[in-house]
């Protein structure tokens, strides 16, 4: 070998080495760097599993795929002025009145609806209570505003805007503005509709006509809401006979054969006011009524379609609104001359997220494909529409709102006593999740424009960056009614339709020190959530300090007589779970909620089919090797299985007309608490809340009514993109 | 006696070749298994529900399966970048067989992709077309009577999901195609780098080819 064959080996081998030392250099630092970046990410968005990681490029595909432009709404200028409307109770129509209606409401064959074809399953007087209480709603194409505040249209950016009217003039960035109402559907035209405070033992029956053709205050419809006015309303969760349950799996079979009740039609929903089987232990506290029409829940709900009913028990006084009876739970009762009853001091919040157009956001929207909004003319701008509500009925992501409101009022002040309150917290919003705490603040509240913030961090509108924790919350309630023992928490989540009740002593902060007249507290929501997927930031995945937006100003007044209590023993006995209930997981029915990733309609679904309103779903293979169908006999009590199919989402599943036991979580059995993430497990529900991956296996029963259910999603895209499943009880 | 003949020539051609085949197979795997996770992260994404099976394994199954049509990729590439730059030395060629055999596994990446993005639409089609939820009538108001309307034009309910969803997957094969083609690019250039730029046989195993002594030329690099 010569000198120069040794030179040139000589040099190839350290240029060799060392693009093998670059690379394995790079190799590190990008496995270092990836890992760095990637492993934090996956824990927070509980994916940290093998497949985890296929699971985040897929969503991060998803979302390249699915290009969505939403609009900014214009900041509101003055929050935090607007009051809290409480709302008063329904009054009922008295005897006299609909006695003379050409149609009276009765247990015959063809009075349950308009269309003459129905009849009540069963009358108040089949479960031995008196008639019915009378109420009648109309569904009413209304404005409605969400402040008084003046307003400043900005973009994405937190920039000043360009904004525009009705009339087609427009108005150069940085003019002050005045937010037009925006159209509703309401129940009896407002937002949220009427409350009806209801009893145990006291049938309601509400006759619900539909008068959304008429549209005397000459509004623009806009491209959401049900493209045929038709409704069908849903009082959620209550033990319903299907006829007045409001669910597509009867309507599109029975009753009105479609989608809901059209224009110039009426139905009577009777709420017989009386826990499943007729045991105290399935009475609840919360219920609230909203529309259910197949494909277009989320458009109408969005559209307003949302009302109260809280319910009471007066069984020994046991919790009917009077503090100085029964559980003595906070709550002074007014009876009114009318038959109805308030209650102070007992106030229920319904939490709802809106987006408001910006004139320069694109229209777009699968059902634009359809013809359901003609006069739109979709894909297009809608100067026109400018602060008014903005609704995309198809989301990839979801939908959710940068305004945030509550009872139907952005940022609105609640003026308390110095006592304690009974606060009933309701999400209807289409998908997102809140968490609340109680918190106070030197500096007050900054919008996040000042803050520097832009794009999704706008979400809220506003900031209190000093917040700090200063009460506690007492649990009593969930969906399921009162729980056996109060749950002292710091914060807690609110996913779509969940109800929570809570006692909140405003006397003193959660250190001990007393209150004083002119304190100010805020409610604050601490989970960001920048699309109706989920969650990038809560308490228990990865809190962001800097993300506490102030929902409503409470203002500690005068202190006032409380006869109330906080409970410390036992407040309600729950129905049990049978001592065996493990010898019934071989024969489980199971439904795997799913991402179907195609376009279009069949986005969602649930054991990878849509939903088909004509048949019950078919359950997926259980350990005993059969795959039945959704259908239960009449009086039996049964084990569910609801699995989070994956794809990085969270999803709020309902089940109608019984509350459930969760008895398992993930393999873990929870019926008992002790599920830090889920700590009232322990409760009946009619939601289960499952976190990506998760599975949960109930335990509930089906009793009382036979006929056609459904179970679905409650985040309303999901839900109206098919994400639903059939039922039925059999006799 | 046909066949011997031919498989002697393709020995024969594969000798003159003259390729590392550490460096073939290194390329390969890690293209394989980069491309397959691109594939599963598009069926995560637009794709069929009835193939969204736990993702990990699928991933180490299909890489194992589409292994030997990556070698055969970066083989044909180190071919025809043998056929375009001959036995010219220096950085050119090195540049021109990394550019070539990057181009290779990157059209295989797609094509494997588009098929397993085709076959998702195929099935999605099927589940489209017996959807029940898809036939039921949908009204709008006119003049204000509810009318009876199934789509726009002749495009029905199932048909403008059919269009949603095709529409969905050329988008999402635009967009893997892109990340196919930079993820493949840094893992050529990488697995290069740790070969120490060996791309082709080291020399004293070339002057052993080419007189015939060396016919396991993989198992003489390894040893070597």
């Amino acid at each position: 070998m010569s000198d120069v064959e040794i030179e040139t080996e000589h040099h190839a081998i350290k240029r060799r080495t060392l693009l093998q030392l670059g690379a394995a250099g790079a190799a590190a630092l990008a496995v270092g760097a990836g890992a760095s970046v990637v492993v934090p990410d996956l824990k927070q968005k509980g994916l940290m599993s093998k497949d985890g990681i296929f699971e985040d490029a897929s969503i991060a595909l998803a979302g390249a795929v699915y290009t969505e432009a939403f609009p900014t709404s214009p900041l509101i200028l003055s929050p935090f002025n607007d009051l809290l409307p409480i709302p008063k109770a329904l009054a009922p129509v008295q005897a006299l009145t609909y006695k003379s209606w050409a149609q009276t409401p009765g247990p015959g064959l063809g009075q349950q609806n308009s269309i003459g074809n129905q009849k009540h399953q069963k009358w108040s007087s089949d479960v031995g209570s008196p008639d019915p209480v009378v109420y009648e709603m109309k569904l009413q194409v209304r404005g409605h505003s969400f402040t008084s505040s003046k307003v400043m249209p900005i973009n994405s950016l937190g920039k000043p805007a360009v904004s525009y009217d009705a009339n087609g003039v427009t108005y150069p960035a940085g003019t002050v503005r005045t937010l037009p109402l925006s159209t509703i559907y309401g129940f009896n035209g407002q937002f949220p509709g009427p409350m009806i405070n209801a009893e145990y033992g006291k049938p309601v029956l509400i006759r619900i006509k539909n008068e959304l053709d008429q549209n005397p205050l000459n509004l623009d419809r806009q491209d959401f809401g049900s493209p045929d006015w038709s409704f069908l309303t849903h009082l959620h969760n209550a033990h319903t006979a299907p006829e007045s349950d409001g669910n597509p799996h009867y309507s599109m079979n029975n009753g009105p054969k479609t989608h809901g009740y059209q224009p110039g039609q009426w139905v009577d929903n009777l709420y017989l006011n009386w826990p499943a089987g007729g045991d105290d232990r399935e009475k609840q506290t919360f219920f609230w009524f909203h529309d259910h029409r197949m494909d277009h829940t989320g458009s109408n709900v969005y559209k307003g379609m949302v009302g109260l009913y809280p319910i009471y028990d007066p069984k020994n006084g046991r919790d009917m609104g009077d503090e100085r009876q029964g559980l003595r739970l906070p709550g002074v009762r007014t009876d009114n001359p009318d038959g109805s009853f308030d209650v102070a001091y007992d106030i229920p919040l319904a939490f709802f997220d809106a987006r408001l157009d910006d004139g320069v956001t694109i229209h777009q929207d699968i059902h634009d494909g359809l013809g359901e909004f003609p006069n739109a003319k979709n894909p297009k701008k809608h100067p026109e529409w400018w602060g008014k509500t903005f609704f995309k009925h198809f989301p990839n992501h979801g939908f959710v709102g940068d305004i945030f409101t509550v009872n139907g009022t952005a940022y609105p002040v609640l003026n308390v006593k110095r006592r304690k309150y009974r606060l009933r917290f309701l999400d209807c919003s289409i998908a997102r999740i809140y968490e609340f705490k109680l918190m106070s603040s030197t500096q007050g509240p900054k919008s996040a424009v000042s803050l520097g913030y832009t794009g999704n961090e706008l979400q809220g509108q506003y900031r209190i960056p000093d917040g700090q924790q200063c009460m506690k919350f007492t649990e009593i309630a969930a969906d399921g009614g009162l729980l056996p023992f109060a749950i002292t928490r710091d914060s807690f989540e609110l996913w779509p339709a969940k109800r929570r009740e809570f006692i909140v002593d405003f006397t003193k902060y959660q250190d001990g020190t007393p209150t004083t007249k002119g304190d100010v507290i805020y409610l604050t929501n601490i989970m960001k959530m920048p699309d109706g997927r989920m969650w990038t930031n809560s308490s228990r995945f990865g809190l962001d300090p800097n993300y506490k937006v102030p929902m409503m100003k409470i203002v500690i007044g005068d202190a006032a007589p409380d006869d109330s209590l906080i409970p410390t023993g036992q407040i309600a006995e729950l129905p049990p779970v049978p001592a065996n209930w493990q010898s019934m997981m071989a024969d489980r029915k199971i439904f795997e909620l799913q991402r179907g990733s195609a376009g279009g309609e069949v986005e969602w679904l649930i054991n990878g089919t849509l939903f088909d309103p004509t048949k019950p779903a078919t359950s997926l293979k259980n350990p005993s090797g059969k795959a039945p169908l959704a259908q239960q006999k009449v009086g039996s009590f049964a084990l569910w299985e609801i699995r989070n199919g994956g794809g990085g989402w969270v999803h709020p599943m309902h089940l109608h007309m019984e509350e459930h036991r969760t008895v398992m979580r993930n393999g873990v059995i929870t019926m008992n608490g002790g599920d830090k993430s889920h700590p009232d497990d322990m409760s009946k529900e009619d939601l289960v809340n499952l976190d990506p991956g998760e599975s949960v296996i109930i335990y509930r029963g089906f009793r009382d009514f036979v006929g056609p259910y459904v179970a679905h999603c409650h985040n309303l895209a999901h839900e109206d993109h098919a994400m639903m499943f059939g039922w039925e009880i059999t006799a | 006696m046909s066949i011997r003949t031919s498989r002697d020539r393709v020995a024969g051609s594969l000798r003159n070749l003259q390729l590392s085949w550490t460096t073939v197979v290194l390329i390969a795997a890690l293209a394989a298994l980069a491309d397959i996770f691109v594939m599963i992260t598009l069926g995560g994404a637009v794709g069929a529900i009835e193939r969204l099976t736990p993702p990990f394994e699928r991933w180490i199954r299909d890489s194992i399966i589409v292994l030997p049509l990556f070698v055969l990729a970066v083989v044909g590439a180190m071919y025809t970048a043998k056929k375009l730059v001959g036995d010219r030395k220096g950085w050119a060629k090195m540049a021109t067989t990394l550019a070539i055999i990057t181009v290779f596994v990157t059209v295989l990446g797609i094509l494997v992709n588009a098929a397993s993005s085709g076959y998702d639409y195929y099935l999605q089609l099927k589940l489209l077309q017996t959807s029940e939820h898809l036939r039921h009538p949908t009204y709008l108001i006119q003049n204000g009577t509810p009318v009876l309307v199934s789509g726009r034009g002749t495009c029905d309910l199932t048909c403008q999901a059919q269009h949603a969803t095709l529409a969905s997957h050329i988008k999402a094969l635009g967009i893997t195609s892109i990340v196919l083609l930079i993820s493949n690019t840094a893992l050529v250039l990488w697995a290069v780098a740790i070969r120490g730029g060996r791309l082709w046989m080291p020399a004293k195993q070339r002057r052993a080819a080419v007189v015939g002594t060396q016919r396991m030329p993989v198992l003489a690099e390894a040893v070597a």
